[in-house]
C-alpha cells in the first residue's frame, strides 16, 4: 500500500508541475503584442455573437472589431482593460449588452468557463480570478489544467465573422415558437457592465451600449424579457453611456442568417447605417427609446 | 455524481483512504462504508430515489430468507413473482408508463376512437434498468438453487448498490459479486494499478471519443435535412463512437474503481468494434446485459433447442426485449428488431459460433478476408446505431434514404466546414484513428491499457500516462452525461 501511495503521489506531483509548467511559461513570456492596435483604430467593438457577426470593422471607420461568440460581459471587461492598456488611443468603446447578456448563465458553466478561460487567460489579472474561483470553481480547475493547450492553439480573442448567406438556419428558427421568459438578472453580468461604465469614464472614453438587429420573429417571442432589459438600462444615465437600440432595425429575412444574427450581407447593410449615422444618433438622443 | 466530475475526483479519494487506512480491521466496516458511500454517490444526483434502491434491496433480501426457509414449490413461485412485479414494476412505472399511455391513446385514434390517457410528468431515476436487474438475479438464482440465500444484509444491501456500477452497469451477477463482499479484500498493489490504467482509458474514451463525437454526431443527426450523403454516414460512425466510448468507457472506469476496492467485476465491452460478424459483435458488445437475457430469458423460453420457429422466436423475443430495455421508444424496438434480422442467418445456419477466438490472433494485422468481415459487420451495426439515435422511425428512415442517395459527395467540403465550426474536426478524426490502433494492439487483453508484461520499462509506462492525461487535457470535449444513464 505505501509503494501505491508513493507512486500515486509522485505521478500526480509530476502531473501537476507539468500541468503548471506552461501557466507559468505562458504567463512570463507573453508581451501581449497581438493586442497592439494601429494608431488610427480609435474605437473598440466588444461584445457577443450578435455584434461579432453584425459589424464590420472594415466598414466601420477607425474601428476594431473584438466581438467574440459566447462572451460573458466579464471577459469584455478583461478585454478591455487589456486593449486600453496597449492603445492609449482609444476613445470610443461600443459595447453590445443585450437581453440575452442580463441573463445570461455562461459565466456559471462549466465548459464554457474553461474554454473562457483558455483563451483570454493571457488577459486575466491576478484579481479577476476571484469572481471565476468564487462562482465557477470547477471551471478554474477545468481551465488551468488546460492551459497547456495554448502550445497548439494562438490566442483568439475575437474579431468580425461574415455568417453564410442560408435561409436554413433561419426557417428553423422562425419554426421554434417557444416564448423566451425573464429569467433572473445575472449579478456579475451587472456588477462587470458598471465596473465597464466606471472604467470607460476614468479612461475618459466614451461608452456606446448598443442592441443589434433582431428578427421580427424573436422580438415578439422575448417581450416581457426586453421589457426587463428596458427597465435596466433605463436605470442608467446619459454620462454613464450612450444607448441605441437597433433592435427593430428594417432589415428583410435575406438579411439574416438566424433570428439573432445578421448574416455577411446584413452586416454590410448595419455597419454602412451604422458608420454613417451613430453620431448623429447619439446628438439625436435617440437612446431610451 | 459523474466519474468525469471534481465532485468524484475528490470522493474517491476519500473513500479509498477511509476504505483501506480506518476500516480495514472489519470486513463489516468496509462493507458499511461502501454502502454509504454508494448512497452518497447515487443521492448526490437525487437522495428521493434512494428509497426505490432500498426498497428494492428490502423486498430481495426478504425475499431470498423466504426462499432459504422454505421448499414448497408453490410458496416458492410466489415469492419469485412477488421479486419479480415489485422490481419489474418499478421500471414499467418510471420508465415505460408514458410511452403505453401514448401508444394506447394512438391505437384508438387509429381506429377513430379518441380518448384521453393523462400523462404523467415522470422524472426516470438514473440507474433503475441495471440495479433491478441485479437484484432481479439474485431472486431467480437463488429461486433455482444456483445460489445460497444471504442473511448479511449489509452485504447485500452494498451488492445491490455498489457505487462504481450502480448507474450505468456492467450488471453484475449476484453469483459472482456477492460473494467477494462476505471475504476479506486484501490490497494488491498489481490489482489497484491496473484498475487506475483502466479508469484511466475509460476517462478518455468518455471525455475525448464519446464527448467529442457527440458534437458532431449530434449537430448531424439534429439536421440531417441539410447534410450530404457522405457527411450522415460520418455522422453515423461518430455516434458509433460516442456510443461506443460513452458506455464502455463507463464500463471501464466501473470495473477500474471497483479494483481498486479489491473487486472483480465482468469484463462489459471486448473491443465489439473488430468483430467478424454480428453474432460475435453481440458476444463483445455491453457483454453482462447480453449474458442475463441469455441466462434469464434466452434459455427459459428453449434458448435454441427445438426447431426453427422456436428459434426465430426466442431470438425476436430476445432482441426485441433488449432494444425495449434501453428506453421507451419505438426507435429502440427497431434497432433490436433490426439485430435479430442480422442474427437469425447466422444461427439458423449454425454459423453464430464461428468467430469465437480473437481476430488475427498472433499477428499485427489482418487478412484481407479479416478485414472484409470487420468492415462489414461494422457497416451494419451503423445502420442499426441510425436508429438507436433518431428521433423517431420516420427520422431514421429519411436519414438513412438521404444516406444512400445520389448526393453522396455533394457539397461535402461545405458540409466539413459546417460541422467544424467551433470545433477542429480534423484533430477528432486523428485522435479516432489513434485509438482504433491502441485498441487493435490491445485486442488480447481486458482492456486497452493493460500494460503488465507488455510495456516493462516505468519510464515508458509513465510516459503513456502523461500523454493520454496531456490527451484528455488538450482535446476533452464538452463535458456531457453518459448517455446510459438514461437507459
Amino acid at each position: 500500500m505505501k509503494k501505491f501511495i508513493y507512486n500515486i503521489i509522485i505521478l500526480l506531483f509530476i502531473f501537476i508541475i507539468l500541468v503548471l509548467i506552461p501557466v507559468f511559461i505562458l504567463k512570463t513570456t507573453s508581451n501581449k503584442s497581438y493586442l497592439k492596435q494601429s494608431k488610427d483604430n480609435t474605437i473598440l467593438i466588444l461584445g457577443d455573437s450578435r455584434t461579432e457577426a453584425a459589424l464590420d470593422d472594415s466598414i466601420v471607420k477607425k474601428s476594431k472589431n473584438f466581438s467574440n461568440s459566447g462572451d460573458h460581459i466579464f471577459f469584455n471587461y478583461i478585454k478591455l482593460k487589456k486593449l486600453v492598456e496597449q492603445n492609449e488611443q482609444i476613445n470610443k468603446v461600443v459595447l453590445s449588452f443585450s437581453p440575452g447578456d442580463l441573463d445570461s448563465p455562461s459565466f456559471y458553466m462549466v465548459t464554457k468557463m474553461k474554454g473562457r478561460f483558455i483563451t483570454y487567460f493571457d488577459l486575466i489579472d491576478f484579481i479577476d480570478y476571484k469572481d471565476i474561483i468564487v462562482y465557477n470553481f470547477e471551471g478554474f480547475i477545468r481551465g488551468i489544467t488546460g492551459i497547456s493547450r495554448l502550445f497548439i492553439k494562438s490566442y483568439e480573442i475575437g474579431g468580425f465573422i461574415k455568417l453564410p448567406i442560408d435561409p436554413k438556419y433561419l426557417d428553423a428558427d422562425i419554426r421554434n415558437k417557444t416564448f423566451i421568459y425573464k429569467t433572473h438578472r445575472d449579478k456579475l453580468a451587472i456588477k462587470y457592465f458598471n465596473i465597464i461604465i466606471d472604467f470607460c469614464k476614468i479612461n475618459n472614453i466614451e461608452l456606446i451600449v448598443i442592441n443589434t438587429p433582431l428578427h421580427k420573429s424573436l422580438s415578439k417571442r422575448q417581450i416581457e424579457r426586453k421589457l426587463d432589459y428596458k427597465n435596466f438600462i433605463n436605470n442608467y444615465s446619459d454620462d454613464d453611456f450612450k444607448y441605441l437600440d437597433f433592435e427593430f432595425f428594417k432589415l428583410d429575412d435575406k438579411y439574416f442568417f438566424d433570428t439573432y444574427h445578421l448574416n455577411q450581407k446584413g452586416a454590410e447593410i448595419f455597419s454602412i447605417y451604422f458608420n454613417d449615422n451613430y453620431e448623429t444618433l447619439i446628438k439625436e438622443k435617440q437612446w431610451k427609446r | 455524481m459523474l466519474f468525469n466530475s471534481i465532485e468524484f475526483a475528490i470522493f474517491l479519494p476519500i473513500v479509498f483512504i477511509l476504505y483501506w487506512f480506518v476500516t480495514n480491521k472489519s470486513l463489516k466496516l468496509q462493507n458499511i462504508l461502501l454502502l454509504v458511500s454508494s448512497y452518497v454517490f447515487y443521492g448526490w444526483w437525487d437522495w428521493r430515489f434512494l428509497s426505490l434502491i432500498i426498497f428494492s434491496s428490502f423486498v430481495d433480501y426478504f425475499v431470498g430468507v423466504s426462499l432459504g426457509k422454505t421448499e414448497i414449490p408453490h410458496k416458492r413461485k410466489v415469492l419469485l413473482w412477488i421479486s419479480i412485479f415489485v422490481n419489474l414494476g418499478f421500471l414499467g412505472f418510471f420508465k415505460y408508463y408514458n410511452f403505453f399511455a401514448e401508444s394506447f391513446v394512438d391505437a384508438f385514434t387509429l381506429f377513430g376512437k379518441h380518448i384521453d390517457v393523462s400523462r404523467l410528468n415522470i422524472i426516470l431515476p438514473v440507474g433503475i434498468s441495471f440495479y433491478t436487474f441485479q437484484t432481479l438475479s439474485y431472486s431467480i438464482d437463488v429461486y433455482r438453487r444456483k445460489l445460497e440465500p444471504t442473511k448479511d444484509y449489509i452485504a447485500f444491501f452494498a451488492f445491490v448498490s455498489f457505487f462504481p456500477q450502480l448507474v450505468a452497469g456492467p450488471i453484475e451477477r449476484a453469483t459472482n459479486l456477492l460473494p467477494q463482499f462476505y471475504k476479506k479484500r486484501q490490497f494488491e498493489y498489481d490489482k489497484a494499478i491496473d484498475g487506475l490504467r483502466q479508469i484511466l482509458w475509460g476517462l478518455f474514451k468518455k471525455i475525448v471519443i464519446a464527448d467529442n463525437a457527440a458534437m458532431y454526431a449530434n449537430d448531424i443527426f439534429n439536421n440531417y435535412e441539410d447534410y450530404s450523403g457522405s457527411t450522415l454516414l460520418l455522422g453515423a460512425i461518430f455516434f458509433a463512437f460516442q456510443i461506443y466510448g460513452d458506455f464502455s468507457g463507463y464500463s471501464d472506469i466501473a470495473i477500474g474503481t471497483s479494483r481498486l476496492f479489491g473487486f472483480n467485476l465482468k469484463q462489459n465491452f471486448a473491443f465489439p468494434y473488430f468483430s467478424r460478424d454480428i453474432a460475435e459483435f453481440w458476444r463483445r458488445w455491453h457483454i453482462s446485459l447480453s449474458t442475463w437475457f441469455r441466462d434469464y430469458l434466452y434459455i427459459p423460453l428453449g434458448g435454441s433447442r427445438g426447431g426453427s420457429w422456436m428459434k426465430v422466436r426466442n431470438t425476436f423475443i430476445i432482441f426485441v426485449v433488449s432494444g425495449f430495455w434501453h428506453g421507451a421508444n419505438w426507435t429502440f424496438l427497431a434497432w433490436g428488431f433490426i439485430n435479430a434480422l442480422y442474427f437469425l442467418p447466422l444461427l439458423l445456419l449454425k454459423k453464430n459460433r464461428i468467430n469465437t477466438d480473437v481476430v488475427a490472433q498472433g499477428r499485427i494485422f489482418p487478412n484481407l478476408k479479416e478485414l472484409f468481415q470487420i468492415s462489414t459487420t461494422f457497416f451494419i451495426t451503423l445502420i442499426a446505431w441510425v436508429f438507436f439515435r433518431s428521433n423517431s422511425i420516420q427520422d431514421a428512415f429519411s436519414y438513412l434514404s438521404r444516406m444512400f442517395s445520389l448526393n453522396f459527395f455533394k457539397d461535402v467540403v461545405l458540409d466539413l466546414k459546417k460541422i467544424s465550426i467551433g470545433a477542429d474536426i480534423i484533430y477528432f478524426i486523428i485522435i479516432i484513428l489513434f485509438f482504433i490502433l491502441i485498441e487493435w494492439l490491445q485486442r488480447n487483453y481486458k482492456h486497452a491499457l493493460y500494460l503488465t508484461n507488455v510495456v516493462n520499462k516505468r519510464f515508458y509506462r509513465w510516459t503513456i500516462y502523461y500523454f493520454i492525461g496531456i490527451m484528455i487535457i488538450w482535446f476533452g470535449g464538452k463535458q456531457q452525461i453518459f448517455i446510459y444513464f438514461q437507459f
